[in-house]
């Protein structure tokens, strides 16, 4: 995957080489203006998708599958982070949001399961939302990809709730 | 999966180039226009055509819960081709048809039980979702990206249950990939 690092680079190298048109030099200034705002959206989604898993695996109420899921999905929010990290500081961002604080999980499995589930909802709409608005191809192919990631964690969590893992043909986090 | 690959040559989305350096910069690739947006739905609707026709194939050899979830998938797998064809239509396009059965059939590899369709069924699920990963950011109309992105989130779940179906239903034999791109080993 091309970060925006990377792709920092490979403009100003292309604009030394004559490469590139001004006019898209000037768009590709002016855009990541915008795409950053949505990034960064998204990675305070993904900061608190680790919490919520850490939360999980720490409430030492999970077992089994349950327990193998909140620790594995915890691992891959985490990666989710460092990735959209990595593009906000290739494009330029200085501030970061931080890392929410970890609290204590209160409820039984199933209640746990639920938030979890929840959240993840609410991480698909967002990317969902973030398709519309995202201008950078790169950032655009992250995006597909960690939605259909969310997508799968949403899966497991419904099938360990007893529920049809995927319901509906059109996956929005909606309904 | 000789077959497969021979399918999977079908599902290649029209128009869709490789990597170019617009991608690598950054920058809105300036081949989008409307015309290749529609010609990448109905790339996308040769790939979903493929898969109700597997699916249809399928059913027959499956049982219990794997059966109603295949059923389910399949009843999905309609709906995304009816949307995109809808799509295609109001883009003022013909919307590719679907090839008769026995072609579909003739292109499928030889499968002789649940197990043969399943990994089948999950290679078929894992080339439509690299296509829709490639083909997401070469779309010019946001709209279209999240009707593709939703499609694309119905499939990894697809791919889930099919991988639970084929191991133990661990987790990690079924969310195997933080960054879902299709190409993981089936």
């Amino acid at each position: 995957m091309s970060t925006p690092a990377l792709t920092r680079r490979a403009l100003a190298a292309a604009l030394a080489a004559g490469a590139v048109p001004l006019a898209a030099a000037d768009e590709a200034r002016a855009r990541p203006m915008g795409d950053r705002e949505v990034v960064l959206g998204l990675l305070a989604l993904e900061q608190r998708s680790v919490l919520v898993y850490d939360q999980l695996v720490r409430s030492g109420k999970l077992s089994g599958s349950a327990a193998a899921a909140a620790e594995l999905f915890r691992g891959q929010e985490r990666r989710h982070v460092d990735a959209l990290t990595q593009a906000l500081k290739g494009m330029g961002a200085t501030s970061l949001p931080k890392a929410p604080s970890a609290q204590d999980a209160r409820g039984d499995v199933g209640e746990l399961i639920r938030l979890a589930a929840e959240h993840e909802m609410e991480s698909i709409r967002a990317y969902y939302e973030a398709h519309a608005k995202l201008r950078s191809p790169a950032l655009l192919a992250t995006a597909a990809s960690v939605m259909a990631n969310e997508a799968q964690h949403l899966a497991v969590l419904r099938q360990l709730l007893g529920r049809d893992p995927s319901p509906v043909a059109f996956v929005t986090g909606r309904g | 999966m000789a077959g497969l690959s021979a399918t999977a040559g079908t599902l290649a989305f029209a128009g869709c180039g490789g990597d170019d350096d617009e991608s690598a910069l950054g920058i809105p690739d300036p081949r989008a226009t409307p015309q290749r947006d529609r010609a990448i739905l109905n790339g996308a609707l040769n790939l979903e055509n493929t898969a109700v026709a597997a699916y249809t194939v399928g059913l027959a050899l499956l049982r219990g819960a794997v059966r109603r979830h295949a059923e389910r998938f399949l009843d999905q797998e309609r709906e995304h081709a009816a949307a995109l064809a809808g799509l295609v239509t109001r883009m003022g396009g013909e919307p590719n048809r679907a090839k008769p059965a026995e072609e579909y059939r003739a292109a499928f590899p030889r499968l002789e039980g649940e197990t043969d369709f399943l990994r089948f069924a999950t290679d078929l699920e894992n080339v439509g979702i690299s296509a829709y990963v490639e083909g997401i950011p070469k779309l010019k109309d946001g709209r279209l990206r999240q009707t593709v992105a939703s499609i694309l989130s119905d499939e990894a779940q697809h791919v889930t249950v099919l991988l639970g179906a084929r191991s133990d239903g661990r987790p990690e034999a079924t969310v195997r990939e933080p960054f879902v791109t299709g190409k993981a080993t089936a």
